[in-house]
């Protein structure tokens, strides 16, 4: 099967053109034998080429429908049982050959898109066994990849620097509202508490003002009470004092009344004298009546008489002189009595000074506390204020720690979803063409 | 083909200018066989056409590598790989294997292709040590099945530990 199906057709042909030219001899000079060899060898000839042709015409159809196959793509076809040599033999194998590097460069470039749709960018078509324009276009292919390649590396490191920058960023918002939120949440704890502290303090300021003002009417009537008891003191030391003058004046009154009976005593001393020495001219004249006698009797009698007189006037003045005794002993009592009363009064009247004294001390006492009470009152009463302004600061604080605690709670989440989005928008852009690629 | 060729150590060479190209059905028979293909393993057309592709099988080759290889294409997926390859004389001769599935218009696979290049030669330094020991792992096991999954193991142990996919580590070779 090595030599040529087409030079064996030629030389069939070109032996049977010098049959016929021999057989026109053969003719021309009248040798019949001659023409008639030769004629047969044309034929013979002739039949050998057309059996070629036929087998030709065979090669050519398989060839054909190959071709055919391959123009619609269909890149399975190959000539297979090439038994022909020579030029058909050589026609079928380069036209195998052609294919198989068509083939070839498909499945490359076919695989190096595929894997750049399926984002690896490391394939390249194998330039090896490729050649001529093919070879030239799988050059361009691959440097058209290791662009892609770079500029999606590109990509990813600015999408991955932007991620990141952004994670920081969610990062330190979402940080920032949760400290935010805590901290307004301790706000709003302690803004509570404050109210509700400051609600026990007004409570108990309003209690301690009602108590002032109870203790400050109390004390109203306590000084008021001291001065009426003041002036009560100070009559009782006018009345003392007026009874001490009264007890000094009595004593001199009985002084006097004593020096009185002194002089009765004399008195009756004197009388007392006058009844003895009368007794003594009475007894005188008896004696002198008895020695006249007779004529003496009336004188007797007359004697007798004013014996019996001083007699009684001695008894009289005796008794005088016990009453006056017992005057002066009564004098005596009535001078200590009244004498003590005198100190008692005067002692009555030091202590009423003293009580007067203490009253009046007492009395500024009362109007001290007074006075404190009534500045503890307007204290009291400027913390019930204070207070009130506490409490209605505490309640703006509760409530903008409200606020400031669900804006922190809207802050987290638009945070988040920033991040998600931008995740989402990121991870979108790298698969983007994975995506858009039609199912294979 | 009667009777299986015993390896020589005789290396053959073929052109890096030409493609050693096949086709196989799904079973993996031969379809197509270019010339290049032809002459490199020293067998004819007609003999390769309907033979198995385990006809040019080294035994130097573990199973493990063209598991591995099945498995991509039955996905739908190219395979690159190695390949040490015998042939009729029992000369060795390593291509950079190149499979990729056919479709036909309804995206169903109708078979698969394999173009096979020259491969560099350091690559091949790497790869044949790894092959050795994958096979020396096979060759613990005396159950077929046992034997092919511990090789297996021990392929992709070597592939995990580039740190790299397999489709990229063929390339960094």
């Amino acid at each position: 099967m090595n030599s040529s199906l087409l030079s064996e057709t030629v030389v069939a042909l070109g032996v049977a053109a010098a049959a016929l030219v021999g057989a026109g001899i053969g003719l021309a000079v009248s040798a019949p034998v001659a023409t008639g060899a030769a004629v047969a060898a044309a034929g013979v000839a002739v039949a050998v080429a057309a059996w070629r042709l036929a087998r030709i015409t065979a090669v050519c159809r398989r060839v054909t429908a190959v071709a055919e196959r391959i123009a619609v793509g269909d890149f399975e076809a190959r000539v297979l049982g090439i038994r022909e040599g020579g030029e058909l033999g050589r026609l079928q194998h380069a036209f195998n050959d052609a294919i198989d590097r068509c083939d070839a460069f498909v499945r490359e470039s076919a695989a190096a898109m595929a894997a750049i749709r399926d984002n690896r960018y490391h394939r390249r078509i194998l330039p090896k066994g490729l050649h001529g324009a093919v070879r030239g276009a799988s050059e361009t292919i691959n440097q058209a990849m290791e662009v892609i390649q770079r500029r999606v590396a590109a990509f990813n490191a600015d999408t991955a620097a932007f991620e990141s920058a952004i994670g920081r960023v969610v990062d330190a918002v979402s940080g920032a509202a949760g400290h935010m939120k805590s901290t307004a949440g301790v706000l709003g704890q302690g803004a509570t508490a404050t109210r509700d502290s400051a609600k026990v303090v007004e409570t108990s300021s309003e209690h301690a003002s009602t108590n002032m003002e109870t203790v400050a009417a109390a004390t109203t009537e306590l000084a008021a009470s001291a001065r009426e008891i003041g002036r009560d003191v100070n009559r009782s030391a006018a009345i003392a004092r007026e009874a001490v003058a009264k007890v000094e004046h009595a004593t001199q009154t009985i002084a006097s009344l004593s020096s009185a009976t002194e002089r009765i005593d004399e008195i009756v001393e004197l009388i007392n004298a006058i009844a003895a020495q009368t007794n003594l001219l009475a007894l005188n004249a008896t004696i002198e009546a008895a020695r006249a006698g007779e004529a003496g009797k009336g004188f007797a009698v007359v004697a007798q008489e004013v014996k019996s007189l001083a007699g009684q006037t001695a008894r009289a003045t005796e008794d005088i002189s016990r009453s006056i005794v017992e005057v002066q002993t009564t004098m005596r009592a009535a001078v200590e009595a009244v004498t003590a009363i005198g100190s008692t009064m005067t002692e009555v009247d030091q202590i009423t000074a003293h009580v007067a004294e203490a009253i009046e001390a007492q009395s500024q006492a009362t109007q001290e506390i007074a006075r404190n009470v009534e500045q503890a009152f307007a204290g009291v009463r400027e913390i019930s204020e204070t207070i009130r302004r506490v409490t209605d600061h505490a309640t703006d604080s509760e409530r903008h720690a409200g606020l400031t605690m669900s804006a922190s709670g809207g802050l987290a989440e638009q945070s988040a979803a920033l991040g998600d989005s931008v995740k989402e928008f990121l991870t979108s852009l790298k698969r983007a063409p994975q995506r858009d690629a039609p199912a294979a | 083909m009667s009777s299986q060729p015993r390896p020589t150590h005789r290396e053959v060479h073929f052109d890096p200018d030409d493609l050693i190209v096949s086709k196989t059905d799904l079973k993996g028979r031969i379809t197509y066989a270019n010339r290049v293909f032809c002459t490199v393993c020293g067998y004819s057309e007609a003999e390769l056409l309907g033979q198995p592709h385990s006809i040019i099988r080294h035994p130097d080759m573990p199973r493990a590598v063209f598991k591995l290889l099945w498995d991509t294409i039955q996905n739908g997926q190219e395979v690159f790989a190695y390949v040490k390859n015998m042939a009729r004389s029992g000369d060795f001769y390593w291509v950079f294997a190149h499979v990729t599935p056919s479709y036909d218009g309804q995206g169903h696979i109708v078979g698969y292709h394999s173009n096979r290049r020259v491969p560099e030669r350091r690559a091949i330094e790497a790869i044949a040590p790894v092959y050795a020991e994958v096979l020396r792992e096979e060759q613990r096991h005396a159950n077929g099945k046992d034997a092919l999954a511990a090789g297996y193991r021990r392929l992709i142990d070597f592939v995990n530990a580039q740190k790299m996919p397999y489709d990229e580590l063929v390339f960094a070779l």
